[in-house]
């Protein structure tokens, strides 16, 4: 083995290396400047939940309980009331509604069979990916967040972005 | 015995007695048979059609709940056309079905939602616009929504059948038929013994419980057997909870004494034990006010008192329990008193000394499934409708199935008396012991019995007869019934008894455990240590009674002239008011324990709850008192150890286990019976000192007993329950305005 084929490998090595990444530069980015510019997500992703009303404002949730029957990791406490004043008046679309509705997200795996279960449309999953805290207790969720947060959604920092119409899927 | 026949189902031989209806000999052999209308014990009804099967030689499917078994009989369960027989079925009651389940109380153990989602199709064949209707509050108590309703009347018919009251009917006809109490369109609401059976046996989210309205799911909340704490009868019941809170009182498909039967006490007489009322740390009086202190300083003051007035006089300290407690609680408290304490003066507080009668028992109680069967009744005194509900019910259920004689002595004119009596003799009231003595007695003095029972000789006379040709004879005794004349009733068995008679007892003691702390040691003394109170007794210590509200001013005096006085309580009672300090205890549904009931089962008490971890068992209590004053009387560390002495002290209770009551629910105690043959003279001249106590004065009470004076009355645990609070304040203000009662 002499130097100079040494020196030839190995600038051979190194160009095929910076080739790849000179290659790269010019392209799409794949990695975000967070939290400097938004994020883009999917609009299926499953983000921190909302709870949903109807047209007139009214809470959908009925306090039916199916939603935490159907959560696998027993995150959500839901205690039901009874409110028997006319739908102008009150503050759900029913007569039945949650007075307390808990998200415990130390618990909630964000799998959306909640979301799935709810005959209501009255839970759905927002975009809202920032969930850190520092204290423990905060990520339990009340109600009044979960309403708050439909409205928070088009306030967040994410571009939401159409999967069906990125993949050219639609018709 | 019935005849046995043999039938072919769905291919598999079967065999049932003739007779039977084949609903039920399919149920029993594991073939499912889909149902509404059909509830056992009901007479059939043969409403909802979904349980229609193919019968050999029958022109068309028939209804099986209607059917009896014949010898030969082939059926067919599982045919394309009885399946679609039931879809069609299902469809005609969705057709009209608001299928509002995720607001519906039902939901999750509706059988609607089973039977459809077994037997029904995924889309509904119709479409047509549902009848809108709205809820209606029937009363207080009890909710009902037309829409879910599929017409299967068992409401109406466990409330015609099994409780005697009729309170439901049918309102209007055809499609806008539903059920309600007569005259509900003019806004009348459900008068009746608000027992909640209907919403017992409605399969579907028709008839509500308001008292439980949307507190749960079934699958959110744990529920615990355990018994109820209202009357001595003691049923079985499911205690619904869910986190710490009270949730709902539920009997359905509990195998209990009682079936599915609660009374409103004990289906909506229980969320007193989630009140905001309750005592949740001791109390101690500082200058003349109870302020809340910790255990710690609250027992060492207890304590530290006893002992000094123990140390001067032993018998100045008093212990008087309440039919309330468990065993286990009434055992450590006489235990303590006895042992420990070694005062003689313990007991508890009670009207009725069933000492007399247990002593001299000659025949043993019957279970309430015995009563069910009795052949001829005979009660002397007594409303059990009013104040021993499930007793009432067997038997109405002895009269109604099987067609048993009932013989009422009574000087009220109670429910039973009007409406299941085959005779009845009003009588003087406290004219008891005379009716007694006139059964015992020879025939010549039949006049002068009569005289003074105000009936006509001719009246005892049959009522002899009657009795003397039973051949199973059930005797139920009142709580009228008391003293010498108790005794005599005890004895009066041994005169009946013969080979071909059998007799059995049932009493109808005041509070759920009034048979156990008697067998406990804890004798009816009360009364008789209050007239003690600051001469002889200097302190008492006072586990779960009211006396000042039971009893008023008397008791409010005789304690108040005591130098110490310790009370253990639920909440802060009239009685705990005067205390120097009040503990606060443990409820049913935070307990381990057992209760004995009137006929001497001993039934499980079970931990529903976990409490607030501030009070403790009235056990627990005198554990830690006997600790600091370093009295030694036999402590224990759990209910169950404590059972266990129990049952190797207390003769009637020896082989009687917790884990033998796991399995068996209910066991009956053992009790002596006395087998000396009475002698006539013996029991008339006992009865000489009674019947010269009657008060020829009195007259017969001729007002009928009104529906709900037992029942509806408010008592230191009923009245913190919200729903009754409110709906018999409500009941007595309409009553005061209206002078109607
Ligand atoms: S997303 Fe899944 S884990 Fe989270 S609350 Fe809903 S069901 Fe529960
Ligand atoms: S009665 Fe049953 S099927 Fe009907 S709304 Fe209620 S839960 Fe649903
Ligand atoms: S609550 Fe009892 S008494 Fe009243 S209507 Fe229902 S079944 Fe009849
Ligand atoms: S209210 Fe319930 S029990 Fe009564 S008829 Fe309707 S569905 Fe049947
Ligand atoms: S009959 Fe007696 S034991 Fe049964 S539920 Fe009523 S109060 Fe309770
Ligand atoms: S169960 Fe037979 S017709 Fe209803």
């Amino acid at each position: 083995m002499s130097i100079i084929s040494d020196v030839v490998e190995t600038v051979k090595a190194i160009t095929t290396g910076l080739k790849i990444t000179f290659s790269y530069i010019p392209r799409q980015k794949l990695t975000n400047c967070y939290p400097d510019e938004p994020v883009e997500v999917f609009s299926a992703y499953r983000g921190e939940h909302y709870l949903n009303v109807d047209e007139n404002g009214k809470e959908r949730c009925v306090a039916c309980f199916l939603c935490s029957a159907a959560c696998p990791a027993d995150a959500i406490y839901i205690e039901a009331a009874e409110d028997l004043r006319p739908y102008e008046e009150r503050s759900s679309v029913e007569e039945r509604y949650a007075k307390v509705y808990n998200i415990d997200y130390g618990k909630c795996i964000l799998c959306g069979f909640c979301v799935e279960a709810c005959p209501k449309d009255a839970i759905r999953h927002g975009h809202n990916f920032e969930m850190a805290v520092t204290n423990f207790s905060d990520l339990i969720k009340d109600k009044e967040y979960l309403l708050k947060n439909r409205e928070r959604e088009s306030r967040l920092p994410v571009v939401i972005i159409d999967e069906v119409k990125r993949r050219g899927l639609s018709k | 015995m019935t005849e046995t026949v043999k039938i072919k189902v769905d291919g598999r031989e079967l065999e049932a007695p003739k007779g039977k209806l084949l609903i039920e000999v399919c149920l029993e052999n594991g073939i499912d048979i889909p149902n509404f209308c059909y509830y056992p014990d009901l007479t059939p009804q043969a409403a909802c059609r979904m349980c229609l099967v193919r019968i050999e030689r029958m022109p068309k499917l028939a209804t099986s709940c209607t059917v009896q078994v014949q010898d030969g009989m082939v059926v067919t369960t599982q045919s394309e056309e009885v399946l679609e027989a039931r879809k069609g079925m299902l469809d005609l009651i969705l057709g009209n079905h608001p299928l509002d389940c995720p607001i519906c109380d039902k939901g999750g153990q509706c059988e609607l939602q089973d039977q459809v989602f077994a037997h029904g199709t995924v889309y509904g064949r119709y479409e047509v616009k549902k009848n809108d209707t709205r809820e209606w509050r029937l009363s207080p108590f009890i909710a009902y929504d037309p829409q879910r309703c599929v017409r299967c009347y068992r409401c109406i018919r466990v409330c015609d059948e099994v409780m005697d009251v009729h309170a439901l009917g049918r309102i209007f006809r055809g499609a806008k038929e539903v059920i309600g109490p007569y005259g509900i369109d003019k806004g009348y609401s459900l008068d009746c013994e608000q027992c909640g059976y209907c919403v017992e046996v409605c399969p579907v989210g028709a008839l509500l419980s308001v008292d439980s309205r949307f507190r749960s799911r079934p699958w959110d909340m744990r529920e615990t057997i355990t018994t109820c704490q209202h009357c001595a009868d003691g049923c079985q019941m499911r205690l619904g909870t869910r986190g710490s809170q009270y949730v709902r009182v539920a009997s359905k498909d509990l195998k209990g004494i009682n079936g599915e039967f609660l009374c409103i006490k004990g289906r909506y007489g229980s969320s007193y034990i989630s009140s905001e009322e309750r005592l949740d740390n001791p109390y101690l009086r500082k200058d003349g006010k109870l302020v809340e202190v910790g255990w710690e300083e609250a027992i060492k003051y207890v304590a530290a008192r006893l002992k000094a007035i123990s140390a001067e006089d032993r018998d100045a300290v008093a212990v008087l329990g309440s039919p309330r407690l468990t065993n286990e609680a009434a055992f450590a408290l006489a235990s303590f008193a006895r042992k420990g304490l070694k005062t003689s003066n313990y007991g508890q507080i009670a009207d009725v000394d069933l000492t007399r009668f247990f002593a001299n028992l000659t025949a043993p109680l019957a279970t309430h499934a015995e009563v069910k069967k009795a052949e001829t009744i005979f009660m002397l005194g007594g409303d059990p409708t009013e104040n021993n509900p499930l007793s009432a019910m067997v038997i109405r259920y002895a009269v109604r199935k099987n067609g048993a004689r009932l013989l009422m002595v009574n000087s009220r004119r109670t429910k039973i008396a009007r409406r299941q009596a085959e005779m009845f003799l009003h009588i003087r009231r406290g004219a008891e012991p005379a009716v007694l003595a006139a059964l015992i007695d020879s025939d010549e003095n039949a006049a002068r019995y009569a005289e003074l029972a105000k009936v006509k000789p001719e009246q005892l006379r049959r009522l002899g007869k009657a009795i003397s040709d039973s051949k199973r004879l059930l005797v139920v005794i009142g709580p009228e019934v008391n003293g010498a004349t108790l005794e005599v009733a005890a004895r009066f068995a041994a005169l009946l008894k013969s080979d071909s008679r059998e007799v059995k007892y049932l009493i109808l003691p005041p509070y759920n455990n009034s048979v156990g702390t008697l067998d406990m040691g804890l004798r009816p003394n009360g009364h008789e240590l209050k007239s003690l109170f600051g001469t002889k007794i200097k302190a008492l210590y006072l586990a779960g009674s009211n006396p000042v509200e039971q009893y008023g001013n008397s008791w409010k005096e005789a304690l108040s002239k005591l130098d110490l006085l310790v009370v253990a309580d639920l909440f802060m009672t009239e009685t705990a008011q005067l205390a120097d300090v009040v503990f606060p205890v443990n409820s049913f549904a935070e307990l381990d324990g057992t209760y004995t009931n009137a006929v001497g089962q001993v039934q499980r008490v079970n931990r529903a709850l976990e409490g607030t971890g501030r009070t403790r068992p009235d056990w627990m209590i005198i554990n830690m008192l006997a600790k600091e004053m370093g009295l030694e009387f036999g402590a224990r560390g759990s209910a169950a150890s404590i059972f266990r002495d129990i049952a190797s002290e207390i003769p009637a209770y020896s082989g009687i286990s917790y884990d033998r009551l796991r399995k068996e629910w209910a066991i009956q105690t053992e009790r002596k019976i006395s087998t000396t043959a009475e002698q006539p003279d013996a029991l008339l001249s006992a009865l000489k000192g009674e019947i010269a106590k009657i008060d020829l004065s009195l007259d017969l009470d001729r007002e009928p007993v009104r529906q709900g004076s037992g029942l509806f009355r408010l008592g230191t645990l009923t009245s913190r329950v919200a729903v009754m609070r409110e709906a018999f304040k409500a009941k007595e203000q309409v009553e005061e305005a209206t002078g109607v009662r």
